[in-house]
């Protein structure tokens, strides 16, 4: 059930209703049936993997506190921690990569293995993620293991964050799900200005943007002239789709009362790639950083490897390069977690290829910016280094968009040596045709000032949401009645496309 | 008090809402001749409905054939139409008690090979309907699955341009239930009031061949099938008579694509037969000797007849479906067909 589809708009519309209508106590069983009805509408095989998930991580995060209360060794803890999560992400491993894996070993020894021919499930990546950072937030000791397994389950399940995320901590999330909300105009308020907020990214300018990018990596020989444009496009596309998503999942939340994480806050005026990697997907980020960057960098291994590194390069850069070499391991598992493909693998090394280099050279700019008399708080040098982070995550797109590694350096080869501007009057735009392709590239681009403005104020920390709610109640009503029609009006003619994001 | 009030000021806000959107679809969804079509066959007895694509719409002309069989008739095809499409229209013809003695459904092998894609036409028959038990069944069968903009703005389908160009005219004629036929009317071809389009005469010689979809069986979109096998159910429980027909297409068309042509004439003669069904395909070799297959009949290598040709044709087929027509004794087959009419049988 697509977000943006008639079904899943009363799919959510029953659900708000029934959660108000019954009583406080059962409200979040209501959550859950929703929950389940949703995921059983993709595909009731589906729902095996996430039960699976869901078992699994119930049932080891128990037996870890079970183990901690008879005081067993933190070794026999750990011993069940490591079953819980290769078990966990064992399956997301077993469906997501043994066919990339079976292909590569065929390719390496001349074999014909044949890969498991499974299914798929919607939103795996993310439910996974979400239950194997509760089993070692219980095992960290940060949080109870959650006794009821149907609260548990709606943690893991909880619908509308369910395909897409934003990966929920179980701290942040639980309370929220299981607590009975009341009926608030102001949730009702706020959920909707969101939502309708993200249908405009989604519809206006990520689809539109979407019928240029598709057009010229479907047929990358006729528009070989405008590759850089071709990147350009996919960058709004990706940006307006995901945040757009986020927007409506969010929204959908705040209609339930319920405050799930951002995963995004204005990326493209990021000063730097991990400056970048806060503001972008920042809870799969965030997911990396806890499970991963400070279980790595703290590692006995990890340690032993710093002692030989400060020996090897002095104090100062020997204390970089391990941070350096788990910036790499993140961001090596942030690739392949977008997908079993070599594009992937080279997208993730490429952004933790970056930050690592920056860990090493930020001496050397220090001293660069002292000998150029750049403290670092100039306007312009923001500028700079908003531009500067602009270009190199743009060009990381090259490898995400492609289809295939080699397609990647193909693009990015025409985008520097063949330009062809007109080419692009050559695309059909909708259902207007060729006709309306200068049209449709004024919408994006209003769309893009609209929100890039709207970025703009929040940046500078005014609160757009909370002024627009304080306006009175016939303005407010007319300002989403005319975004909405934007929507209608402006919104791409083109067969729709699905969120990006909803096939990981 | 309070909450009254709050609730009331809601439900105001939704009721605007609701008026807003209605409002723009008042003004901004097009008149099209669907919406003629269905205002007839909703308020009027027909005793022969077609529905069909666009060759159908083109190539059958009901009055034409009324005054060879004395049947009354309205043309429902429209070039998109599925036959999804065309099941719900004649549930909703049921609904609206006007039952017809037969269904005459023309058949585009293409349109069971392809899906019906949102965006293109989706909504022309749905928008149309007026509210019924059928069409939240059509609802809830098709649209639901679409994006949000079917619902709340099905004029999204139409570029804005032409919606506000047209503005006072749609405003108009739907205040005044206008359903008169004097704007449906262009360059190249003009609809008449019993749903035919009457396509007007080209100079053949310019004109270019146009590539096909392949039929192949693998292709045949199921979903399609289904509904088709459900239309053929529902005349067999109403006490209708269902005929399937292939309207003639050009005899250099059926050359060039003969082997695709044939299997997918064999393959819907098989289900047809299956399904105890008059199948009349005026491309196989019993129907292909009585209607002309040269191409300055048509208008194009797609097989859409020239006004002219689409009256003789309609004379022709009242015949046929009334089992009045007297073919002759012997009829040698066109040689540039052999092979198509050959695998079709």
């Amino acid at each position: 059930m697509s977000l943006v589809s008639n079904a899943f708009l009363l799919f959510v519309l029953a659900a708000v209703i029934l959660y108000y209508l019954v009583p406080q106590k059962i409200k979040w069983v209501i959550l859950l049936i929703f929950s389940y009805l949703y995921y059983l509408s993709g595909n009731a095989k589906y729902v095996l993997f996430i039960l699976f998930s869901t078992l699994v991580t119930y049932g080891f995060a128990l037996g870890i506190e079970k183990l901690r209360a008879k005081e067993a060794s933190v070794k026999v803890q750990k011993r069940l921690l490591v079953v819980g999560i290769l078990m966990n992400l064992g399956m997301l491993g077993l469906v997501k990569y043994t066919g990339f894996f079976v292909e590569n070993i065929n390719l390496l020894f001349h074999l014909d293995m044949k890969g498991l021919e499974i299914l798929f499930p919607l939103g795996i990546s993310f439910f996974t993620f979400q239950s194997t950072g509760y089993l070692m937030d219980v095992y960290w000791k940060r949080i109870e293991a959650e006794r009821n397994i149907f609260k548990y389950a709606l943690f893991v399940s909880f619908f509308p964050q369910l395909l897409q995320g934003p990966i929920g901590r179980y701290e942040r999330l639980a309370a929220q799900l299981y607590q009975p909300h009341t009926f608030q105009l102001h949730n009702i308020s706020f959920g909707l200005q969101r939502i309708i907020w993200g249908y405009a990214k989604k519809m206006i300018i990520a689809d539109w943007a979407g019928v240029f990018a598709d057009a010229i990596w479907g047929d990358l020989d006729r528009f070989n002239g405008i590759a850089l444009f071709g990147l350009v496009f996919y960058g709004i596309q990706l940006y307006a789709d995901f945040s757009g998503a986020m927007d409506v999942v969010i929204g959908i939340g705040n209609l339930f009362g319920i405050q799930l994480d951002e995963n995004f806050q204005r990326p493209y005026f990021a000063t730097s790639m991990a400056d970048f990697w806060k503001r972008w997907h920042i809870t799969l980020g965030e997911w990396m950083m806890n499970y991963v960057f400070y279980p790595v960098s703290l590692s006995k291994w990890m340690m032993k490897f710093a002692k030989w590194s400060k020996k090897k390069f002095g104090r100062k850069n020997g204390r970089i390069v391990p941070i350096a070499l788990a910036d790499l391991i993140v961001f090596f598992l942030v690739g392949i977690w977008h997908g079993a493909s070599w594009k992937y693998v080279m997208y993730g090394l490429l952004n933790g290829g970056i930050i690592a280099f920056s860990e090493l050279m930020g001496g050397t700019y220090r001293k660069w910016r002292t000998a150029l008399h750049i403290k670092g708080d100039e306007a312009w040098y923001h500028v700079f280094a908003i531009v500067r982070t602009f270009i190199l995550v743009n060009l990381r797109w090259f490898f995400d968009r492609s289809d295939t590694l080699g397609q990647g350096f193909y693009m990015i080869r025409q985008a520097f040596t063949h330009f062809a501007p007109a080419q692009i009057l050559e695309i059909s735009a909708g259902s207007g045709g060729t006709a309306f392709v200068p049209w449709a590239i004024l919408i994006i681009a209003v769309g893009c000032i609209v929100m890039v403005t709207v970025g703009a104020f929040q940046e500078k920390g005014y609160h757009i949401r909370e002024s627009l709610a304080r306006l009175p109640l016939p303005v407010t009503v007319c300002i989403y009645i005319l975004l909405l029609v934007m929507i209608g009006m402006f919104g791409s003619t083109a067969a729709p496309r699905g969120f990006i994001y909803a096939q990981f | 008090m309070h909450n009254f009030k709050r609730n009331i000021r809601a439900v105001c806000v939704l009721a605007a809402v609701i008026a807003v959107f209605l409002l723009l679809d008042f003004l901004l969804y097009p008149c099209t001749f669907t919406r003629n079509d269905i205002h007839a066959v909703t308020t009027r007895q027909f005793d022969d409905i077609y529905m069909g694509t666009s060759h159908g719409k083109m190539g059958i002309d009901p009055k034409a054939m009324e005054e060879v069989s004395g049947r009354t008739g309205h043309n429902l095809c429209v070039g998109g139409q599925y036959s999804e499409d065309a099941y719900y229209i004649s549930q909703l013809i049921l609904e609206k008690g006007y039952k017809p003695s037969r269904i005459v459904y023309e058949i585009s092998p293409g349109y069971f090979t392809s899906e019906k894609e949102e965006g293109n036409n989706y909504l022309l028959f749905y928008h149309e309907f007026p509210l019924s038990y059928t069409k939240l069944s059509y609802f809830w069968d098709s649209i639901r699955n679409c994006n949000f903009r079917t619902m709340l703005f099905p004029w999204y389908e139409y570029p804005i341009s032409y919606e506000l160009e047209n503005l006072g005219d749609t405003f108009k004629t739907k205040w005044n239930k206008d359903f008169g036929i004097d704007d449906l009317k262009s360059d190249s071809q003009e609809y008449h009031e019993s749903g035919f389009i009457e396509r007007y005469s080209v100079d053949v010689s310019g004109l270019a061949m146009t590539g096909i979809t392949e039929f192949s069986e693998e292709d045949v979109v199921q979903r399609n099938m289904e509904y088709l096998k459900m239309l053929v159910d529902l005349c067999k429980e109403k006490g209708i008579e269902f005929v399937a027909l292939v309207t003639p297409i050009p005899g250099v068309s059926l050359s060039a694509y003969g082997e695709s042509f044939g299997k997918a004439y064999q393959y819907f003669g098989e289900f047809f037969k299956e399904n105890d069904v008059r199948y009349i395909n005026f491309n196989s070799n019993q129907y292909f000797p009585i209607f002309t297959h040269e191409l300055s009949a048509y208008t194009d290598y797609d097989g859409h007849l020239n006004g002219d040709a689409a009256r003789e044709f309609s004379k022709i087929l009242a015949q046929v479906l009334d089992n009045t027509y007297e073919f002759p004794a012997s009829e040698s087959t066109q040689g540039s067909a052999q092979a198509t009419t050959e695998a079709a049988g």
